[in-house]
C-alpha cells in the first residue's frame, strides 16, 4: 500500500482503462464497497473497479474527496471556524453545480454510485430520475427514461385497470 | 410564419442529433434491476405503481417496494365536502381500504422496510387491519406505524391487538408507533424481543400497561409518549430497563415519572411532575418545557440535581411571565451546583419587562 504524508494512507484505484488514481484511504472508504475491501485487507495493491471508466471514477473521487468529513489537523481547524450549518449550505451548493452533468453521465454516475454503495451520491443522482417520474405526465418520463411502450393495448388496458387509482 | 417553420425545422435536427447522442450513451433502463428498484423506493407508493406503465421493464418493479405508506390523502383524492358525520366518510374508507388491499396483493411481500397506515378507522374494519397487521409481519417490515386519527371523540379508539405482533412474530420489529388506539396488554403477552423505539401518541393506555409494555420490551431504548390522557403515573425504575431516551408530551393528567438508571436523554413538556430516580442516573441531556414552572423547577433544582452528575445540556422552557422570576431562580440554583453544565434557558429574556 502507497504511504504518503504522515498518517495518511492512500489507495490506489484503477480503472478499466488503464487510468490510476491514487487517493486517502478516508476518501476511498466513502464507498462502503472499498471500505469492506480495506477493512478485509484486500486492498494491499491497486484496486481495479469493473464498469466504471476513468472519466465517471474521477468524478466519484472528487465527490468522496468534497465529502469526506474533515478530521486531523487542518479539517479541525476548517471546522471550528465554519459552523456546520454553513458548512451543509455549501455542501447543497456544490452537490447542485456537481450534478449539472448531461444524462448518460449522471446515469453512470448512479451506477457507480450503487455499485461503489455511496449513499449520498446514489441519494444526489437519483434525485432528478426521482422528481421527473413524479411530476411529469408518463409519454414525458418514457421520453426521459428512453423507454419504449411495449404493451399491446390490451396489456396495458389491464394494467390499468389493476391500479386504476395510481392513474387518476 | 416562414421563420417559424425554419425554426421548428432546425429544432427538429436538433432534436434527431440529441436522440443519436442519447441513444449512444448508457440508459437509465440499462441500468441493473436493483438500482432501478432503489430509485423506485423513494417514490411514493402511488407514483411506484404508476410507474408499472411505462413498460414490460416496469411492470413488476414496484412489486418490492420498501415503503408502503397508505394515508387517504396520498391514496384518495381530497373530498369536495367535508364529511358532516362520521357515516359520511365511509364510501371513501372503503375505497381506501380496496386499494391498500389491490397493493398487497400485488405486492412481493419481500424487502419491505417501513409499514404506515394512516387513515381514521374503528373497530368495524378490524379485518382489514389485521390483514394489513399480518402482511407486514409476514414482510417482516422493521418499522410499523398505525394511526387511526380517532374519526369522532364520540367514538371509542380502534382496540389494537398486542398479539398479533407478539413473540416469534416481531423478532424485525425494531420500531413501533401506535397512534389513537386503545392499548391493553394480554396477560400472556410474550414481549418484543428487539424492538427498539416505541412511541404512543393519542393512545389510551393505563399505568399498569404502560409499565408491562415497557417491561416486556427487553432492548428497548426510546419511549415517547404524547397525549397519552390515561396516564398518571410513568414507572420505569426498574434495575433492568434498558431505556436510553425518554420522551413525555402533554399527558394532562401525569403526576410522576420514576426514571430509570441508565437514562441518557429526557424531553418533557405538560404540567409540573415530581420527577424521582431510584439513585444516580447517567442523565446527561434534560430538556424540560413546563406549563406552570415553580414546583417543578424547584424540584429539580433541590432533589434531581444530586442524582445527575453527568448532566451536559440543560434546556428549559417556560410560558407565563410572571414566574419567569422563580424559574431563572431555580436555574441559577441549579447551575451554580453544576457549573461545567451548559444550558440553554428560554422564554424569560424576552418577557423580563
Amino acid at each position: 500500500m502507497a504511504t504518503r504524508e504522515a498518517g495518511k494512507k492512500m489507495i490506489m484505484l484503477k480503472s478499466p482503462d488503464g487510468m490510476e488514481f491514487e487517493v486517502e484511504e478516508a476518501v476511498a472508504m466513502e464507498s462502503q464497497t472499498i471500505r469492506k475491501m480495506i477493512e478485509d485487507d484486500c486492498a494491499d495493491t491497486a484496486i481495479l473497479i469493473p464498469n466504471i471508466n476513468s472519466k465517471i471514477l474521477s468524478r466519484v473521487i472528487e465527490y468522496c474527496n468534497k465529502h469526506v468529513p474533515t478530521t486531523g489537523a487542518t479539517g479541525a481547524a476548517a471546522s471550528d471556524t465554519v459552523a456546520p450549518a454553513a458548512l451543509a449550505e455549501d455542501l447543497k451548493i456544490w452537490d447542485a453545480e456537481f450534478i449539472k452533468v448531461n444524462r448518460a453521465t449522471r446515469f453512470n454516475l448512479i451506477q457507480a454510485a450503487s455499485y461503489l454503495n455511496i449513499k449520498g451520491l446514489l441519494d444526489l443522482t437519483s434525485q432528478t430520475t426521482i422528481d421527473t417520474i413524479s411530476d411529469n405526465s408518463l409519454e414525458e418520463i418514457r421520453s426521459f427514461l428512453s423507454t419504449k411502450n411495449d404493451y399491446l393495448p390490451e396489456e396495458e388496458q389491464t394494467i390499468r385497470r389493476e391500479n386504476q387509482w395510481a392513474f387518476q | 410564419m416562414t421563420k417559424r417553420s425554419i425554426g421548428s425545422d432546425e429544432d427538429l435536427r436538433l432534436h434527431r442529433t440529441m436522440v443519436k447522442r442519447k441513444k449512444q450513451g448508457l440508459q437509465l433502463t440499462n441500468l441493473p434491476t436493483d438500482i432501478l428498484c432503489s430509485i423506485l423506493s423513494q417514490l411514493p407508493i402511488k407514483e411506484a405503481v404508476r410507474t408499472s406503465i411505462l413498460s414490460e421493464q416496469w411492470k413488476c418493479l414496484w412489486h418490492h417496494h420498501p415503503n408502503l405508506v397508505f394515508t387517504l390523502s396520498s391514496m384518495l383524492p381530497i373530498p369536495r365536502t367535508l364529511p358532516l358525520t362520521p357515516n359520511d366518510d365511509e364510501p371513501r374508507k372503503h375505497e381506501f381500504i380496496q386499494r391498500v388491499d389491490a397493493v398487497l396483493q400485488q405486492h412481493s411481500g419481500v424487502g419491505v422496510e417501513n409499514v404506515q397506515f394512516r387513515a381514521p378507522f374503528e373497530d368495524d374494519q378490524r379485518d382489514q387491519i389485521n390483514r394489513l397487521v399480518n402482511f407486514a409481519i409476514a414482510s417482516k417490515a422493521k418499522q410499523l406505524i398505525f394511526d387511526f386519527l380517532t374519526a369522532s371523540p364520540m367514538r371509542p379508539p380502534y382496540n389494537f391487538d398486542l398479539r398479533l405482533l407478539d413473540d416469534s412474530n416481531s423478532l424485525h420489529l425494531r420500531y413501533v408507533k401506535l397512534c389513537s388506539v386503545s392499548l391493553k396488554v394480554p396477560a400472556d403477552f410474550n414481549g418484543f424481543q428487539n424492538l427498539k423505539w416505541i412511541c404512543l401518541a393519542g393512545t389510551n393506555i393505563t399505568d399498569d400497561d404502560l409499565q408491562l409494555l415497557v417491561s416486556s420490551c427487553c432492548v428497548l431504548e426510546l419511549l415517547g409518549i404524547a397525549s397519552c390522557r390515561m396516564l398518571t403515573r410513568v414507572q420505569l425504575s426498574h434495575p433492568s430497563n434498558p431505556l436510553k431516551h425518554l420522551h413525555v408530551h402533554d399527558c394532562r393528567l401525569l403526576q410522576a415519572m420514576e426514571l430509570n438508571f441508565g437514562l441518557v436523554e429526557l424531553e418533557y413538556s405538560g404540567p409540573s411532575i415530581l420527577l424521582s430516580a431510584p439513585g444516580t442516573l447517567l442523565l446527561k441531556n434534560m430538556c424540560i418545557e413546563l406549563n406552570d414552572m415553580c414546583p417543578s423547577l424547584e424540584y429539580i433544582s433541590t432533589k434531581l440535581d444530586n442524582n445527575v452528575p453527568r448532566l451536559e445540556m440543560l434546556t428549559l422552557h417556560c410560558t407565563e411571565s410572571e414566574e419567569d422570576f422563580v424559574a431563572r431562580k431555580a436555574a441559577q440554583i441549579f447551575l451554580s451546583k453544576a457549573p461545567e453544565t451548559g444550558a440553554d434557558f428560554f422564554g424569560c429574556s424576552e418577557k423580563q419587562e
